[in-house]
């Protein structure tokens, strides 16, 4: 045969199914573009110079791995649509007279042509958006560095591997594929699959009690311990449970409406309720697929955008004053030198004409309890699992108390000052250990109350008459399983200025610090909360951005699949339409079937997942409570405004493939 | 008495941008009765589909009208000829068009569902033909589980289910084997002794020599009628079977 016959036959056989192949070959173009930008951002050299630019390097590789995963199956999954498309016009080749090697020829071109072009595309389009993506980054993290065009040899190297080796993992399915089958076959592969699907009534029931547990969980979690250890479970039981009702539990129910004879033979059910049973059994898995993907774009954009946005809450609850002045851990201070020290820092801070606000000075330890009823005993992290009522207990001494209320109470050796935040502590006694102590006062308000260590539990605070009050009631609880090591030293204090100012004047105060009294006190450090938030940038921002960029690609998919559900039903639709039009169906009655049903399988995964979003909210706002954000109407303006966004675009989507839809199916 | 009247019936097909015209029907005349049984043969190219669709309200001629019950087809807007088709017609197509997706039952109820009709007046109709058409063992399976012979009888219940004034069979027994093409042609045969009147498309001599007229058609125009009158099935078969001979000779005008 004539040289480049195969690859002229199968440049013809790609232009022939243009419909089939552009999208394809779009999307191959556009996972290949997505994986080469993150692998080219993950690498840059710009921005691992960056001070704080380490998470993002690690966020981005990780990102990196998802996309590279998710684009080979994902290819895959295009590709079986394709060729499964494809096959009866293979066969047909095959009938009249190409044998196997010349089908595998001309299947080989085909695949030929169409990844080089993707990879050629993909790469160019990769590297022109790089910089744009780049700039983006760099907006998002607050990062100040220049940017230098570059294309990075590696990562195109590494996408022209990798996306070959997906491409050639295909063809050979392909060809597989093909070889195995007979010639008969191969022309009535599109045929087959009409039988009316199975009612698996176990597999509904099982849907619905895993979904139900999966809800359950999410909606009773009201602390966020429960909610960790929780969360992957309600996740997996939601997933199963999303699986199982669109493959199984869709059929039960739309049988169950068959049966129900009166509300069936009703023109609008008749044509729905029919053609839905034989639509689930061929789409339940790919919408459930949709669903779960858009789920998890929604969490995604949702939460990393609330902890994008919300840092600053975060910051405040770990450091709750811009300045901090603290001895290092378990290191103890006495009041003589707590003194000195804050004499120090006001000295320093006067002569350089500072104002400060919300100045805290104080001493006070802690330790882990659990409450019941009024009755504080010792919580051992390590030995005991997860239990509710627990609870962090500071304490300090009646002076510093009095010093930062402006106050003159007085206690007597069994006389306690309490404050909980909650407010819900209604006994008017304490039992620490063996000892009763009785509330002389609970204050509606506490002056240090944000202190908090990114902690699980609640915090409490008692004042007590004096140290060694709180050393005796320290080792009764505790009793010797952490030796109690006297008080920690707690300076703190707000700055009405720009944040490297702050930075300035942070460095500034650890330094005289350091060098005072020949060195003394070179174990107290300083913690400048605008250092921590260019850590929080990173690390949030990161977050937000790889879950922008990845919500783009799962986006990519799902319209992807949209579009080849709407391509494959468009042909098998316009048979059936044809015939109720023989026998007396208006047009504009198909029509409104038509319309009625692609609405109902299309938004079916759309309106499910945004119940699931809804559903998990309690318990999403617990877990990144955790992580300081705690303000729940930014949440939820964040959630609101991805799900207003999500739907859109999701309209807009299926309005463009429900137009390839009805060109198949004809002007009806 | 007069069910339908033809009346210089015209189609004339012209392209768009093309001077050349064809021809489909060139003048085509003739009445069906109440309670006839009319076969409608001729070659192909003859204008037998293009003369069906209009009958059909599928397709507008180009001049001449067409008349169901004093009332005349052509008229009727756009909007009603869906409900005029399934109040009045009923169709047998060759390739059965039964809803794979729908059970035999339900392929039956489907014009009535359109009818908005109540589902117990549905039930007692279908009981009430079920038997007489030979089909109750098939009414709970599906198309695909069933022989074409049978897939054609329920094609015919879906079609008398409606009461319809005229059954148009287009090609109804040619995807059928022999034996089912012959209990096919009975049940149509019973069921126009019944009083339903019938016009069918055919290219099968055997199916035209059941009908009680046989109306030929010859480049757009009707050729010859030929009446069964008295003969029986086999003779009916010879003389159909001479009249074609000699419209494929073309020794005639």
């Amino acid at each position: 045969m004539r040289r480049g016959f195969y690859l002229k036959l199968a440049l013809t056989n790609l232009r022939k199914n243009a419909r089939l192949y552009f999208p394809y070959m779009l999307a191959s173009i556009g996972t290949i573009m997505m994986f080469y930008i993150i692998l080219f951002l993950a690498s840059n050299s710009g921005l691992a110079n960056v001070i704080h630019g380490g998470y993002v390097g690690v966020l981005l590789s990780l990102g990196a791995i998802i996309i590279g995963i998710f684009s080979a199956i994902f290819l895959f999954y295009t590709n079986s649509f394709v060729i499964k498309q494809r096959t009866r016009e293979i066969g047909l080749f095959n009938i009249l007279g190409m044998d196997k090697p010349n089908i595998a020829k001309m299947v080989f071109w085909e695949t030929v042509i169409t990844s080089s072009i993707s990879i050629f595309l993909g790469l160019v389009f990769g590297i022109a958006f790089s910089k744009l993506v780049y700039l983006l980054l760099v907006k998002i993290m607050h990062f100040d560095v220049s940017f230098k065009f570059e294309i990075s040899s590696v990562s195109v190297y590494v996408t022209i591997i990798y996306f070959s080796i997906i491409f050639i993992a295909t063809l050979l399915s392909n060809l597989a594929r093909i070889s195995l089958a007979k010639p008969t076959e191969l022309i009535r592969a599109d045929k087959t699959g009409e039988k009316e699907p199975k009612t698996k009534k176990a597999v509904a029931i099982i849907g619905v009690l895993t979904l139900g547990a999966g809800y359950y969980m999410a909606l009773r979690v009201d602390n966020p311990l429960d909610a960790f250890m929780l969360f992957f479970v309600a996740v997996i039981l939601v997933i199963i449970g999303t699986y199982c009702l669109f493959t199984a539990g869709s059929i039960a129910l739309l049988k169950a409406l068959r049966k129900n004879k009166r509300y069936y033979y009703k023109l609008k059910h008749f044509i729905s309720v029919s053609g839905m049973i034989y639509r689930m059994k061929q789409n339940a898995v790919g919408l459930g697929n949709i669903c779960i993907l858009s789920t998890m774009v929604l969490v995604m954009i949702s939460t990393t955008l609330s902890m994008y946005l919300g840092y600053e809450d975060a910051i405040r609850r770990q450091c709750p004053r811009n300045i901090e002045i603290m001895s290092a851990t378990l290191d103890n201070i006495s009041k003589q030198d707590a003194d000195i020290l804050y004499d120090i820092v006001c000295d320093k801070l006067e002569a350089e004409n500072i104002d400060t606000l919300n100045m805290l000075n104080y001493r006070y330890t802690y330790l882990n309890v659990k409450r019941n009823g009024d009755t504080f005993t010792f919580y051992d992290h390590d030995n005991s699992g997860s239990e509710e009522n627990i609870y962090v207990l500071y304490f300090m001494t009646l002076e510093d108390y009095n010093h930062l209320n402006g106050s003159n109470v007085a206690l007597s050796e069994n006389e306690v000052i309490f404050y909980s935040a909650e407010n819900s502590y209604q006994y008017e006694s304490l039992r620490l250990g063996a000892e009763e102590y009785s509330i002389k006062l609970m204050p509606s308000s506490f002056n240090i109350e944000e202190r908090s260590i990114g902690s699980y539990a609640d915090l409490l605070y008692v004042v007590m008459a004096d140290e060694t009050a709180i050393e005796n009631v320290y080792n009764m609880i505790a009793q010797g399983i952490t030796p109690y090591t006297g008080l920690r030293l707690y300076i703190g204090f707000d700055l009405d200025m720009p944040i490297e100012d702050q930075d300035y004047i942070g460095q500034m105060i650890e330094q005289t610090i350091t060098n005072a009294e020949g060195g003394r006190f070179d174990n107290v450090y300083v913690r400048i909360a605008a250092y921590i938030s260019e850590d929080f940038f990173s690390m949030y921002g990161g977050l937000y951005f790889l879950a922008i960029f990845l919500g783009l690609v799962f986006i990519m998919a799902a319209v992807l699949i949209i579009y080849y559900k709407q391509v494959s039903e468009g042909y098998e639709d316009k048979k059936k339409f044809e015939i109720m039009q023989n026998v007396g169906m208006s047009k504009k009655e198909v029509k409104a079937a038509i319309r009625s049903q692609i609405l109902t399988v299309f938004f079916l995964p759309l309106i499910t997942s945004v119940i699931h979003v809804i559903v998990a909210f309690q318990m999403i706002s617990q877990l990144v409570g955790v992580l300081g954000i705690t303000n729940i109407k930014l949440m939820f303006m964040c959630t609101l405004g991805t799900v207003i966004l999500f739907v859109v675009l999701y309209s807009a989507v299926y309005a463009l493939t429900a137009k390839a839809y009805y060109r198949i199916v004809g002007n009806v | 008495m007069k069910l339908l009247e033809v009346k210089n019936l015209k189609k004339i097909y012209t392209q768009r941008f093309a001077q050349a015209s064809v021809t489909a029907l060139s003048n085509v005349t003739f009445d069906v009765d109440y309670g006839e049984y009319l076969a409608i043969m001729g070659e192909s190219g003859s204008g037998k589909t293009t003369l069906l669709n209009i009958l059909a309200a599928l397709d507008k001629p180009t001049g001449g009208i067409v008349v169901l019950e004093g009332r005349n087809i052509i008229d009727i807007s756009e909007k009603d000829i869906s409900a005029f088709r399934r109040d009045n017609l009923g169709f047998v197509f060759q390739d059965f068009n039964l809803l794979d997706t729908f059970s035999v039952r339900d392929n039956i109820f489907l014009p009535l569902v359109l009818m908005d009709m109540k589902y117990p007046e549905m039930e007692k109709r279908l009981n009430s033909i079920a038997e007489y058409l030979g089909i109750e063992d098939i009414v709970d399976k599906y198309p695909y589980e069933i022989s074409g012979g049978q897939k054609q009888r329920a094609a015919v219940a879906r079609a008398v289910i409606t009461k319809p004034k005229l059954i148009l069979a287009d090609e109804p027994t040619g995807a059928l084997d022999s034996r089912s093409t012959d209990s096919l042609l009975e049940l149509f045969e019973k069921i126009n002794n019944d009083g339903q009147t019938v016009i069918m498309v055919t290219h099968s001599i055997k199916a035209a020599s059941h009908a009680k007229r046989v109306l030929f058609l010859r480049d757009g125009e009707v050729f010859h009628h030929l009446y069964r009158a008295d003969f029986s099935v086999d003779k009916m078969y010879q003389k159909i079977s001479d009249t074609l001979s000699m419209i494929m000779a073309g020794d005639f005008k």
